[in-house]
Protein backbone atom coordinates (compact mmCIF):
# COMPACT_ATOMS: atom_id res chain seq x y z
CA UNK A 1 0.00 0.00 0.00
CA UNK A 2 1.52 3.52 -0.86
CA UNK A 3 2.20 5.70 1.99
CA UNK A 4 -0.10 8.88 1.95
CA UNK A 5 1.78 11.71 0.07
CA UNK A 6 2.15 14.55 2.58
CA UNK A 7 -0.35 17.40 2.67
CA UNK A 8 0.18 20.67 0.76
CA UNK A 9 0.45 23.78 3.00
CA UNK A 10 -2.52 25.15 1.83
CA UNK A 11 -4.45 22.44 3.14
CA UNK A 12 -2.23 22.57 6.50
CA UNK A 13 -2.84 25.82 6.63
CA UNK A 14 -6.79 25.20 6.29
CA UNK A 15 -7.45 22.76 8.61
CA UNK A 16 -4.98 24.73 11.01
CA UNK A 17 -6.89 28.18 10.51
CA UNK A 18 -10.44 26.97 10.18
CA UNK A 19 -10.13 24.30 12.68
CA UNK A 20 -7.73 25.34 15.23
CA UNK A 21 -5.98 21.63 14.40
CA UNK A 22 -2.39 22.23 16.25
CA UNK A 23 -1.01 18.95 14.90
CA UNK A 24 -1.88 20.36 11.28
CA UNK A 25 0.79 23.51 12.77
CA UNK A 26 3.40 21.72 13.78
CA UNK A 27 3.86 20.37 10.60
CA UNK A 28 3.90 23.35 9.20
CA UNK A 29 6.14 24.52 12.13
CA UNK A 30 8.56 21.68 11.12
CA UNK A 31 8.49 22.28 7.46
CA UNK A 32 9.71 25.97 7.50
CA UNK A 33 11.86 26.19 10.89
CA UNK A 34 14.78 25.61 8.73
CA UNK A 35 13.87 28.22 6.41
CA UNK A 36 13.00 30.99 8.62
CA UNK A 37 15.90 30.29 11.33
CA UNK A 38 18.73 30.34 8.68
CA UNK A 39 16.87 34.38 7.30
CA UNK A 40 16.66 35.45 10.86
CA UNK A 41 20.16 33.94 11.60
CA UNK A 42 21.37 35.81 8.52
CA UNK A 43 19.84 39.06 9.37
CA UNK A 44 20.94 38.61 13.47
CA UNK A 45 24.54 38.71 11.97
CA UNK A 46 24.84 35.05 13.25
CA UNK A 47 23.42 34.89 16.80
CA UNK A 48 21.70 32.37 17.14
CA UNK A 49 19.35 33.08 20.36
CA UNK A 50 18.04 35.89 18.37
CA UNK A 51 17.19 34.57 15.82
CA UNK A 52 15.29 31.47 17.39
CA UNK A 53 13.94 33.82 19.53
CA UNK A 54 12.49 36.16 16.66
CA UNK A 55 11.58 32.70 14.67
CA UNK A 56 9.85 31.86 17.35
CA UNK A 57 7.73 34.56 17.45
CA UNK A 58 7.10 34.76 13.67
CA UNK A 59 5.31 31.37 14.32
CA UNK A 60 2.94 32.82 16.91
CA UNK A 61 2.32 35.58 14.71
CA UNK A 62 1.52 33.63 11.49
CA UNK A 63 -0.62 31.04 14.21
CA UNK A 64 -2.78 33.89 15.82
CA UNK A 65 -2.46 35.51 11.89
CA UNK A 66 -3.45 32.07 9.88
CA UNK A 67 -7.20 33.55 8.85
CA UNK A 68 -5.33 36.07 6.96
CA UNK A 69 -3.36 33.95 4.52
CA UNK A 70 -5.25 34.12 1.45
CA UNK A 71 -3.25 32.00 -0.22
CA UNK A 72 -2.65 34.64 -3.17
CA UNK A 73 1.61 33.66 -2.46
CA UNK A 74 3.21 30.60 -1.20
CA UNK A 75 2.89 29.80 2.71
CA UNK A 76 6.90 30.11 2.87
CA UNK A 77 6.73 33.68 1.30
CA UNK A 78 3.93 34.83 3.79
CA UNK A 79 6.26 33.51 6.15
CA UNK A 80 9.53 35.09 5.22
CA UNK A 81 7.25 38.41 5.47
CA UNK A 82 6.41 37.74 8.89
CA UNK A 83 9.98 36.96 9.94
CA UNK A 84 11.12 40.28 7.91
CA UNK A 85 8.76 42.31 9.97
CA UNK A 86 9.47 40.78 13.12
CA UNK A 87 13.38 41.72 12.39
CA UNK A 88 12.48 45.07 11.61
CA UNK A 89 10.14 45.75 14.78
CA UNK A 90 13.56 44.44 16.53
CA UNK A 91 16.19 46.57 14.62
CA UNK A 92 13.93 49.89 15.28
CA UNK A 93 14.02 49.18 19.13
CA UNK A 94 18.01 49.01 18.09
CA UNK A 95 17.71 52.15 16.27
CA UNK A 96 18.78 50.46 13.22
CA UNK A 97 17.37 50.40 10.08
CA UNK A 98 17.69 48.69 6.31
CA UNK A 99 19.60 51.93 4.94
CA UNK A 100 22.88 51.19 3.26
CA UNK A 101 24.55 54.02 4.60
CA UNK A 102 24.23 53.50 8.02
CA UNK A 103 24.17 49.26 7.57
CA UNK A 104 27.57 49.43 6.04
CA UNK A 105 29.92 47.33 7.88
CA UNK A 106 32.90 48.78 8.96
CA UNK A 107 35.93 47.96 6.71
CA UNK A 108 38.17 46.63 9.16
CA UNK A 109 35.43 44.05 10.30
CA UNK A 110 36.77 42.24 6.60
CA UNK A 111 39.12 39.70 7.49
CA UNK A 112 40.71 40.56 3.48
CA UNK A 113 40.67 37.64 0.49
CA UNK A 114 44.01 36.11 2.17
CA UNK A 115 41.92 34.15 4.33
CA UNK A 116 41.33 30.67 2.61
CA UNK A 117 38.05 29.79 4.19
CA UNK A 118 35.11 27.83 2.98
CA UNK A 119 33.00 26.14 5.81
CA UNK A 120 29.43 27.11 6.71
CA UNK A 121 30.90 29.48 9.87
CA UNK A 122 33.07 31.18 8.01
CA UNK A 123 30.47 31.99 5.22
CA UNK A 124 28.11 32.79 8.17
CA UNK A 125 30.66 35.34 9.59
CA UNK A 126 31.33 36.62 6.21
CA UNK A 127 27.45 37.28 5.46
CA UNK A 128 27.72 39.07 9.02
CA UNK A 129 30.06 41.65 7.66
CA UNK A 130 28.03 42.69 5.05
CA UNK A 131 25.31 45.75 4.34
CA UNK A 132 22.23 45.24 6.12
CA UNK A 133 20.78 45.40 2.76
CA UNK A 134 22.80 43.56 1.06
CA UNK A 135 22.45 40.89 4.08
CA UNK A 136 18.39 40.82 3.78
CA UNK A 137 18.92 40.38 -0.44
CA UNK A 138 21.22 37.33 0.22
CA UNK A 139 18.50 35.61 2.75
CA UNK A 140 15.75 36.35 0.92
CA UNK A 141 17.18 35.15 -2.65
CA UNK A 142 18.92 31.86 -0.93
CA UNK A 143 17.58 31.65 2.87
CA UNK A 144 14.06 32.22 1.64
CA UNK A 145 15.01 30.79 -2.33
CA UNK A 146 12.61 34.11 -3.47
CA UNK A 147 13.00 35.36 -7.10
CA UNK A 148 14.69 38.68 -7.43
CA UNK A 149 10.93 40.19 -8.26
CA UNK A 150 9.88 38.36 -4.59
CA UNK A 151 12.43 39.67 -2.68
CA UNK A 152 12.11 43.58 -3.89
CA UNK A 153 8.14 43.03 -3.21
CA UNK A 154 9.16 41.69 0.25
CA UNK A 155 11.86 44.29 1.01
CA UNK A 156 10.21 47.36 -0.41
CA UNK A 157 13.17 47.58 -2.49
CA UNK A 158 13.35 48.28 -6.40
CA UNK A 159 13.90 45.38 -8.27
CA UNK A 160 17.33 47.22 -9.73
CA UNK A 161 18.67 47.74 -6.03
CA UNK A 162 18.15 44.05 -5.19
CA UNK A 163 20.70 43.29 -8.37
CA UNK A 164 23.08 45.35 -7.18
CA UNK A 165 22.93 44.25 -3.19
CA UNK A 166 23.66 40.56 -4.54
CA UNK A 167 26.03 41.10 -7.19
CA UNK A 168 27.83 43.49 -4.25
CA UNK A 169 27.25 40.85 -1.61
CA UNK A 170 28.53 38.16 -3.77
CA UNK A 171 31.29 40.00 -4.37
CA UNK A 172 32.39 40.80 -0.76
CA UNK A 173 31.69 37.22 0.01
CA UNK A 174 34.38 36.54 -2.95
CA UNK A 175 36.77 38.64 -1.60
CA UNK A 176 36.44 37.74 2.39
CA UNK A 177 36.54 33.60 1.64
CA UNK A 178 39.35 34.15 -0.84
CA UNK A 179 36.99 32.48 -3.67
CA UNK A 180 37.87 33.66 -7.12
CA UNK A 181 35.55 33.42 -10.09
CA UNK A 182 36.95 30.40 -12.65
CA UNK B 1 27.07 25.13 -17.29
CA UNK B 2 26.16 29.03 -16.32
CA UNK B 3 28.14 31.38 -15.34
CA UNK B 4 26.57 30.93 -12.27
CA UNK B 5 27.35 27.12 -11.94
CA UNK B 6 30.83 27.78 -11.92
CA UNK B 7 30.79 30.62 -9.27
CA UNK B 8 32.56 29.01 -5.79
CA UNK B 9 30.40 31.89 -4.01
CA UNK B 10 27.65 31.02 -5.69
CA UNK B 11 27.64 27.24 -4.98
CA UNK B 12 28.22 28.02 -1.26
CA UNK B 13 25.50 30.23 -0.86
CA UNK B 14 23.06 27.76 -2.69
CA UNK B 15 24.98 24.53 -0.74
CA UNK B 16 25.19 26.47 2.81
CA UNK B 17 20.87 27.57 2.43
CA UNK B 18 20.58 23.57 1.18
CA UNK B 19 21.63 22.10 4.10
CA UNK B 20 19.24 23.59 6.48
CA UNK B 21 18.93 24.01 10.10
CA UNK B 22 18.74 21.01 12.02
CA UNK B 23 15.42 21.37 14.03
CA UNK B 24 16.81 20.56 18.00
CA UNK B 25 13.12 20.64 19.59
CA UNK B 26 12.57 24.10 18.15
CA UNK B 27 9.41 22.95 16.83
CA UNK B 28 8.19 21.36 20.40
CA UNK B 29 9.45 25.25 21.68
CA UNK B 30 7.44 26.48 19.32
CA UNK B 31 4.09 24.54 19.78
CA UNK B 32 4.80 24.82 23.47
CA UNK B 33 4.46 28.66 23.39
CA UNK B 34 1.21 28.35 21.15
CA UNK B 35 -1.72 31.08 22.71
CA UNK B 36 -4.14 28.51 24.02
CA UNK B 37 -6.48 31.43 24.28
CA UNK B 38 -6.18 32.72 20.62
CA UNK B 39 -7.03 29.13 18.94
CA UNK B 40 -9.52 29.79 16.30
CA UNK B 41 -13.02 29.34 18.22
CA UNK B 42 -15.58 28.70 15.08
CA UNK B 43 -18.66 29.08 17.32
CA UNK B 44 -17.66 31.93 18.92
CA UNK B 45 -18.89 34.50 15.82
CA UNK B 46 -22.34 32.58 15.02
CA UNK B 47 -23.26 32.24 18.74
CA UNK B 48 -22.40 36.15 19.01
CA UNK B 49 -24.57 37.19 16.06
CA UNK B 50 -27.44 34.84 17.02
CA UNK B 51 -27.18 35.74 20.59
CA UNK B 52 -27.65 39.64 19.60
CA UNK B 53 -30.18 38.80 17.76
CA UNK B 54 -32.19 36.82 20.34
CA UNK B 55 -31.83 39.91 23.21
CA UNK B 56 -32.43 42.43 20.18
CA UNK B 57 -35.81 40.15 19.58
CA UNK B 58 -36.66 40.03 22.93
CA UNK B 59 -35.96 43.97 23.82
CA UNK B 60 -38.34 44.32 20.98
CA UNK B 61 -40.59 41.78 22.26
CA UNK B 62 -40.68 43.25 25.63
CA UNK B 63 -41.18 47.04 24.37
CA UNK B 64 -43.24 46.67 21.95
CA UNK B 65 -46.76 48.17 22.49
CA UNK B 66 -49.04 46.82 24.60
CA UNK B 67 -51.79 44.28 22.75
CA UNK B 68 -49.26 43.66 19.73
CA UNK B 69 -48.27 40.10 19.13
CA UNK B 70 -46.13 39.06 16.29
CA UNK B 71 -48.30 36.24 15.57
CA UNK B 72 -51.19 38.23 15.13
CA UNK B 73 -48.68 40.57 12.78
CA UNK B 74 -47.98 37.42 10.48
CA UNK B 75 -51.54 36.73 10.22
CA UNK B 76 -52.08 40.37 9.76
CA UNK B 77 -49.45 40.56 6.65
CA UNK B 78 -50.70 37.91 5.33
CA UNK B 79 -54.07 39.16 4.97
CA UNK B 80 -52.82 42.31 3.47
CA UNK B 81 -54.21 44.29 6.40
CA UNK B 82 -51.94 46.87 6.64
CA UNK B 83 -49.13 47.85 8.62
CA UNK B 84 -50.86 47.67 12.19
CA UNK B 85 -48.80 47.71 15.50
CA UNK B 86 -48.46 43.71 15.25
CA UNK B 87 -47.57 43.68 11.36
CA UNK B 88 -44.87 46.32 12.21
CA UNK B 89 -43.48 43.78 15.30
CA UNK B 90 -43.29 40.86 12.91
CA UNK B 91 -41.93 42.96 10.07
CA UNK B 92 -38.94 43.73 13.17
CA UNK B 93 -38.64 40.39 13.78
CA UNK B 94 -38.45 39.13 10.29
CA UNK B 95 -35.77 42.33 9.31
CA UNK B 96 -33.78 41.03 12.83
CA UNK B 97 -34.06 37.08 12.00
CA UNK B 98 -32.68 38.30 7.97
CA UNK B 99 -30.15 40.56 9.64
CA UNK B 100 -28.75 37.73 11.28
CA UNK B 101 -28.65 35.51 8.35
CA UNK B 102 -26.84 37.95 6.49
CA UNK B 103 -24.11 38.33 8.61
CA UNK B 104 -23.62 34.80 9.24
CA UNK B 105 -23.51 34.07 5.45
CA UNK B 106 -21.28 36.52 4.89
CA UNK B 107 -19.16 34.84 7.75
CA UNK B 108 -19.10 31.50 6.33
CA UNK B 109 -18.41 33.04 2.73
Amino acid sequence: MPARPEPADTELVLAAAAHGDTGAFARLVERHQSMVRAVLRRMAKGDHALADDLAQETFLLAWRNLAAFRHDARFSTWLYRIALNAWLSHSRKRRESLQDDLGEAPAQACPGPAVPLADRLDLERAIATLSDGERAAIAACYYADLSHEEAAAALGMPLGTVKTHILRAKAKLRARLGKEEP
Amino acid sequence: MTLDDRDPIEALLRADAGAGVPDGGFSQRVMRALPAASRPRAWLRPALVTGSGAVGALLAWLLAPAGTSVVQGFVDLARAQGLTPSAWAALGLAMGMAAVAAVLLADEA
